[in-house]
């Protein structure tokens, strides 16, 4: 029975690690030099060693990004008609997803909080 | 019964092994334990990674490259050049988190991502992924 427990446990600790970053998030962030304040939803998914992102605002998709994990940061490059940028993500223990990100222009950052749906 | 306890033991196992490699991957990074001190997370001099680098790389699919790359501070952000046989192929954006410089880039061929990681020499360990990339490159700048 013993052997049992433990197998459920560590397959739990197993799917914990490997589901990672991997979901669908509500997000909420604010613009570099507080120009503003915005609502989006996020999907990111699993593309073998690196993640595919979307951010959709009010049902459609506004930018897509490309992700790496990295000494607990979610690293994430995206682009979109409008330009390019990058956001570095905290990894939090409740799976949370806390980042600051930067475009060309702003030389500020702004911040997005992602929270698991 | 003894059979379906070994099966168990052995799957426990392979469990564990995974979710430990997994576990230290997120902590690390895959190239492995930080440059800085204990935990790696002493910060990086405020001249931060602004400088000119000599860059070599490898390609996610297979194959090297060379390029040279300036880094320039921006605010809070920092602006990443990276130019090969002296033409500007990509241009970057930047955030320096911790001892981690992260980079989203684009260009002709499209966009991506550049982790490095911030090493007590000066030079940067990187790991990248472009669009639509299922396996991940790696790029090493030293300062020139």
């Amino acid at each position: 029975m013993r052997v049992f427990g433990f197998l459920i446990l560590t397959c739990a600790l197993a799917a914990a690690a490997f589901g990672d970053v991997v979901g669908e998030y509500k997000g909420a962030g604010t613009n570099p030099g507080g120009q503003g304040s915005y609502a989006c939803d996020v999907k990111i998914t699993r593309t073998g060693d690196a993640y595919a992102v979307q951010w959709l605002f009010d049902g459609a998709l506004g930018y897509e990004g490309v992700g790496i994990v990295k000494d607990g940061l979610f690293c994430v490059g995206y682009a979109s008609g409008q330009g390019y940028g990058v956001v570095v993500y905290e990894i939090k223990g409740d799976g949370a997803l806390e980042g600051i990100w930067t475009t060309p222009g702003f030389d500020g950052l702004g911040r997005e909080t992602l929270t698991k749906k | 019964m003894e059979k379906w306890l070994r099966l168990a033991a052995v799957l426990a196992l392979a469990c564990s092994f995974c979710a430990c490699k997994k576990l230290k991957e997120m902590r690390e990074g895959p190239g492995g334990p930080l440059p800085f001190g204990e935990g790696g997370k002493e910060p990086v001099s405020a001249a931060g990674v602004a400088g000119k680098y000599t860059g070599s790389g490898t390609n996610p699919e297979g194959g090297s490259y060379e390029c040279d790359v300036t880094v320039s501070r921006k605010g809070d952000a920092y602006g990443v050049m990276w130019y090969f046989d002296g033409a500007l192929g990509y241009e970057g954006t930047g955030i320096l988190k911790g001892n981690t410089f992260v980079v989203g880039y684009a260009g002709p061929q499209g966009y991506g991502v550049v982790a490095y990681v911030v090493k007590r020499d000066g030079s940067l360990d990187g790991t990248w992924a472009g669009k639509g990339s299922t396996k991940v490159g790696t790029e090493n700048l030293k300062k020139r």
